[in-house]
Parts: C-alpha cells; structure tokens; sequence
C-alpha cells in the first residue's frame, strides 16, 4: 500500500473532495480601521482552492509516502486543550501530534479520518504542500475565496448570528467547561456544515487554515499565519471566525485547532 | 511621533534569545499606527543578572545544536528543569521576563487597529512575538507574589516605559497594590494608554463596584443581545476614545479602589 501511494501522482492523492477555481480579477479586501488587513482593492491571477481542509486521511497519505515526522514528533510540543482552562490558555503536552491531537490520553484519531488534520505546524503544512504539488493560499486568495463576492465581515451577512449553521465554533460562555453543543468538542467532520456561496465548507470553524504571507508586525521568519477561525473560537473571546482577520503563531507550534486547506495554480 | 517612539524603545530580549534579532526601532516609513502597535508591544527587560541569564539561554541554545540533537537547533530552547530551580529569585525573574517558555494560539482578544493610541480598551494586547508563559513561569510568579510585585513596582517606577510583559505580571497577579504607581507611570508617559487598560482590567478582576456601574464598564465590557445572542458591547477592540474626560474618571476611579483597601 505504502509503495502504491509513493508512486501516484500527486494529483491522484488530492487531499480534498475537489477544488474551486476562483477567477482572475480584481477583489476588495481587509476591514477599515484594520492595521493587519487594511481595506484594499488586489488583483489576483485565477487560482484554484479546495473545498475542503486537509483530512487526518490525507495527511496519513503523505506520512506513509514520505516518512515525514511532524515537528510535534520530533520537538515534543504540541500544544493542547482540555477544559477547565482559563480564556486563551493551552497546555503544552509531549505526547501530542497529529496522531493524538490533544495527547495521547484523550484519545487518537483511528474514528476521524475525515475531520482536518491538527497537531501539525506551518513547516509540516509546507511540507506536505511539496510533496502533494500544492501550495498554501496567500492571505488574499484566502480571503476572495471566502468572502465569495460579499463585502460584510461574514459572507452571510454583518452579524455573526448565522455562524453556528456555517461553522463549528465554540458556544460555551468560556472556556472553563467543554462545549459539544453542536455536536463536536473538539474537529468536526470536514463539510459537515453548511458551505459558503463558492462551495467551500469550514471557512469560518473547525481549524484554522494556515496561509502565506508576512504582516506589518512580524519580525524574522519565525512566525506564521492561519486564517478562519477554529473550534475553539468563541464570541466571548476573540470573536475571531470573520473573512478579515489575520493570526499569528509561532511557525513551530502545533496546536489542535490549526490545520490547513491548498490552493493549485 | 516616530522618533518620539524610538527614544522609548527597549529591547525585546525574548525574541533576541530566540532565533532572530527582534526589529523594535520603528522605520523611517512605517505609519504612525505601526510605530505605536510596535511600541505598546515591547517588552521591559529587567537588569537583574541579565548577562548571567543570556548567558545560560546561550548555553542551552548551543547545546541543543548539537549533531544527533532531537530539537530543531536553532529555535526554541528552554532552561532545564533542575537549571531553572537552581536560579536565585531574582535571575529567575529576569529569565520570566525575558523568555517565555510556551506558545500563543493563533488568535488574541485584542488585534492591531489603526488609531489604537487615541482609544482606551479593556484588554491588553497579546505578545508581538507570539510567546506565553509556561505553567512553571507562571507558577513562579503567583509562589513569590510579594517579591515579584516589589520588582514590578521598581520597573514601574523606573521612569521609563513600562513594558507589556510588566503589564502582563501585573495583571496574572492582580497586583492592585501597583495601581499608584500605574497611575504615575501614565501621567508621566501619557501615550501609554495600555497602562489604562491595566486599570480598568484590575478593578475589573477586583470586582471594583463603583466602577461597574460607570458608563465606561458598560461600554467595554457589557453586553448586547443581537436576535438572542449575547455580544460584547463594543468588542473587543474598539474600546473608548482616549480623551480626558475617560482618563480622569479611570484614574480616579482606581484610586478610590485602591484608597478602599480592597487588598
């Protein structure tokens, strides 16, 4: 099975359900008042996105191909969450990666194959990038392709109060106890909810999406990007599931609410 | 307003320990708002034994590139655990200052908006470098709260700016003895709006009633109902204008807190 999968062509072991092609064109992104993501006008070439976030499946793949260990793996530093932890805390776990996203006590991912991969970080989302023949998207493919056409800060509308139909956040007032009420505490199925108007599923939850690009804060090239909001992301805390903002993490941290989808073209 | 900026800059020393050299001088072409985001996101760093403390992150650092090293080298190093109890109190203080040990996820409560300096939020920001302190290091912290609140209170008042990670000291220990001392730092440093938001975020930890029921709580931490769902006020982000009016009434009101003797 292994030497099977070394010698398909990448494009046979798409990481996705499909791909969306995004036209060439001029695109308003970015929010006022943003100093990350100020509102602009950008011209992008076409491009093609993937509906959906790269799955446990997926990754699997390019692990048995290549060989590949993940950073987690190798610098014992996953990041994970369990509740009851105060807002915007983790906890640093050494028996976490991919495999076992939040450590190995709370179990691994053998009954997900299908949810996004976590307990990856940006150097091993590249990674499998090189090896699958795809790229990351760039902070504005991300954001035309989400934003679908629409200006408001959710591509259904100014209000978040649809968010809940779009995507898997977190609804629990805080973070002090766990929050499943849609039916998922931590990744959910990839396409399990509904998708934005250009057919991509998770814009807006699950994991956040890894893409490329540097903002006016960073320093060095030790920092990274995700885009999209997470599982963990609530509206009592950083609100963060929107099309315009950008975060930030250190380029060497796995943490299980970071994961990623592929651009082509 | 840039130079301004720059006079006040000091060096990051986590991000100097870490890979790469961190860029706190503002450049000639960055906007006002970048220099000030640039600026409220630096760091402090404490005098005590600092060359002793570069020193043994330099060390770990070396060792860790080692050939056969299971680390990536050149990253992230930490101090062992028996070279982190052996510290005296106050290197240790340095060494929790300078580098923390752990990561931030990759969103925040407070994100960089243009015109941040003339608005008062509840919120501090997040690391520019993307860093937390680790369990250890923030265990540290609240087992020598009095020690560490004296050395807090000597960098406050050392009449220079008072850098995020102080601030962010001050708020884990919700150090309400510091707020005089807050108070003197923004009257001598008035652009340090943040130091306002440590206020407000103390008498909030405080439960501070009085300043529950001003207008100012209301706005910034209280909530709206949107079709059902409860919203924050304002956001997280927005806060209120930085205007005198709002200075004076957090000022005063975190005096009469701490003049209450709560602590």
């Amino acid at each position: 099975m292994i030497s099977i999968l070394v010698f398909l062509p990448a494009s046979l072991v798409s990481p996705t359900e499909g791909f969306v092609t995004v036209p060439a064109g001029s695109y308003q992104v970015g929010k006022q008042g943003d100093l990350d993501n100020p509102l602009r006008k950008v011209k992008l070439k076409s491009f093609e996105i993937a509906k959906t976030d790269v799955t446990n499946a997926d990754f699997e793949a390019f692990v048995k191909a290549t060989g590949h260990k993940t950073v987690a793996e190798r610098l014992h530093n996953g990041m994970v969450f369990e509740p009851p932890l105060k807002e915007f805390q983790w906890k640093q776990d050494p028996t976490a990666y991919w495999r076992y996203p939040n450590g190995i006590t709370r179990g691994g991912i053998e009954s997900e194959q299908d949810h996004p991969v976590t307990g990856i970080c940006y150097d091993d989302a590249l990674a499998y990038c090189k090896w699958a023949h795809v790229r990351l998207p760039s902070f504005e493919e991300w954001e035309v392709a989400c934003r679908a056409g629409t200006k408001t800060d959710y591509f259904f509308g100014n209000s978040p109060d649809q968010i809940g139909a779009y995507a898997h956040v977190w609804h629990g007032r805080d973070h002090m106890t766990a929050s499943n009420s849609d039916g998922y505490a931590y990744t959910a199925p990839v396409g399990h909810f509904k998708p934005n108007p250009l057919g991509l599923y998770d814009m807006y939850g699950n994991v956040f999406q890894f893409c490329s690009g540097r903002l006016p804060m960073d320093h060095a090239d030790w920092q990274a990007h995700a885009r999209g909001g997470s599982w963990w992301c609530s509206r009592n805390s950083c609100c963060s599931f929107n099309s315009f903002y950008i975060g930030t993490v250190v380029r060497f941290a796995s943490f299980s609410n970071l994961g990623f989808r592929v651009v082509r073209g | 307003m840039i130079t301004k900026f720059s006079l006040l800059f000091v060096p990051f020393l986590c991000g100097l320990s870490l890979k790469a050299t961190a860029q706190q001088k503002a450049a000639p072409d960055e906007s006002p708002d970048l220099a000030f985001a640039i600026y409220r996101t630096s760091d402090t760093v404490p005098p005590y034994d600092l060359d002793k403390v570069k020193a043994l992150i330099d060390s770990e650092k070396r060792r860790e590139k080692k050939p056969g090293s299971k680390r990536l080298g050149d990253t992230f190093v930490i101090l062992p655990d028996h070279v982190f109890a052996a510290l005296p109190f106050e290197e240790k203080f340095t060494y929790v200052m300078i580098h923390p040990e752990t990561y931030s996820q990759n969103c925040s409560a407070a994100v960089f908006m243009i015109g941040s300096q003339e608005r008062i939020t509840g919120w501090l920001p997040g690391s520019r470098y993307s860093m937390l302190w680790s369990q250890r290091q923030t265990d540290f912290l609240h087992k020598n709260r009095s020690m560490v609140i004296a050395l807090l209170k000597q960098e406050i008042e050392r009449g220079r700016h008072v850098g995020l990670n102080i601030k962010h000291a001050v708020s884990e220990l919700n150090a309400d003895s510091l707020i005089p001392s807050l108070v003197a730092a923004f009257q001598r440093d008035k652009k340090d709006v943040d130091i306002l938001a440590l206020l407000i975020m103390l008498m909030k930890q405080g439960n501070c009633a009085s300043f529950r029921r001003t207008p100012i709580y209301d706005k910034l931490y209280g909530k709206r109902i949107v079709r059902g769902l409860s919203m924050p006020a304002e956001g997280t982000t927005m806060g209120i204008p930085a205007n005198d009016d709002n200075e004076k009434l957090i000022e005063s009101q975190a005096m009469a807190f701490y003049a209450s003797g709560v602590k």
